[in-house]
């Protein structure tokens, strides 16, 4: 508020010293000139503060400063930590978008690839990050699956439960190898299918297999 | 009790112009003249002193130099102006104080010419283009 005593005091002082320039005067044919010097004069001082603010380029946060300085009893934010604040929120929101993208990809990716293939998904993780234009872009797929055992698969058309032979389950035990040859194969399946579909590299992609029970 | 010196002065040299005037007019409007002399330069330094308040509250009320200055200008004027004209016309010379007049008008309205032309200035500043 110091500034607007100011003000107003340099208006009465001028004021003041206009009626004593016009006691001055010796005749009244000169009061009209010294009166419209004076008059221009507290016209200027009235319009001070206007002045100021246009020579002055208009800085908010200056005017906010300004503020704070004059209200000492109220706590005025001042600009720069509003932005700040606004950094740090837009900041954690886009993390967490960041994050339920991931979590809605791995969704609809387990889907898809149980679908498509006969197999269990067991976990999936999509990592992501944000491009220059704050849009989320797979960096990484990491899936790892489990094959479904024969039983499972025949689970799906309903039969009659045919006699559990120890015959196929030493031919499964026994062709470990070919587990493993048909697992790489469905491996790469999966990578093609994944690479085309989500439109990322091979290489981003990871796919391991628990070995099943 | 300077205003008691002064009517003092003034009623003398006027009873002794009223003396001389009808002997020797000249020397009447010389006495006449240089009792008005006097008596403005008594008051010359009561001036100074209600002129250096004005300074003082000028300074302030952050008055510019310009402005005070020549506000201070005019009033001088104005003071010379106007004793000369007076002078003049006492003489019987009332075209010639007139002048005189006329004078100091026109001078007052050139050392008014910065001033006007500075606060027209910042007008025009503030009105956008």
């Amino acid at each position: 508020m110091e500034w607007l005593s100011d003000w107003v005091k340099q208006i009465i002082l001028l004021v003041m010293v206009a009626t004593f320039f016009d006691l001055l005067l010796p005749n009244h044919s000169m009061e009209r000139y010294v009166k419209l010097v004076m008059g221009l004069l507290i016209i200027l001082a009235i319009l001070s503060p206007l002045f100021q603010l246009m020579n002055q380029d208009f800085r908010l946060s200056k005017v906010m400063f300004a503020l704070k300085e004059g209200w000492t009893g109220r706590e005025a934010t001042p600009f720069e930590q509003i932005q700040e604040d606004i950094k740090k929120l837009e900041k954690s929101q886009n993390h967490l978008i960041q994050q339920q993208t991931e979590k809605s990809m791995e969704r609809i990716m387990t889907e898809q690839v149980e679908k498509k293939f006969a197999v269990e998904v067991v976990q999936a993780k999509i990592q992501t990050r944000l491009n220059q234009h704050q849009v989320p872009e797979i960096t990484e797929i990491d899936l790892v699956a489990k094959q479904k055992t024969k039983e499972e698969l025949k689970q799906v058309p309903i039969r009659a439960v045919e006699p559990v032979s120890v015959e196929i389950n030493e031919n499964e035990l026994e062709s470990t190898d070919s587990i493993t040859k048909e697992a790489e194969k469905l491996k790469k399946e999966i990578i093609n299918y994944l690479g085309e579909y989500w439109q990322i590299s091979p290489s981003q992609i990871q796919i391991s297999f628990e070995q099943p029970n | 009790m300077e205003i008691i010196q002064v009517v003092g002065v003034g009623i003398v040299a006027t009873f002794l112009v009223l003396v001389i005037k009808e002997t020797n007019p000249l020397f009447a409007f010389l006495l006449a003249t240089f009792t008005g002399i006097v008596i403005f330069v008594a008051l010359v330094g009561k001036i100074a002193d209600v002129i250096r308040v004005i300074e003082q509250l000028a300074l302030q009320a952050k008055v510019d130099n310009l402005f005070f200055g020549t506000i201070l200008k005019i009033i001088g004027i104005a003071y010379i102006a106007e004793f000369g004209a007076q002078v003049t016309r006492d003489a019987g010379q009332g075209s010639i104080a007139a002048k005189i007049e006329l004078a100091g008008k026109l001078l007052i309205m050139v050392m008014a010419i910065p001033i006007i032309t500075v606060i027209i200035e910042t007008i025009m500043q503030i009105l956008p283009n």
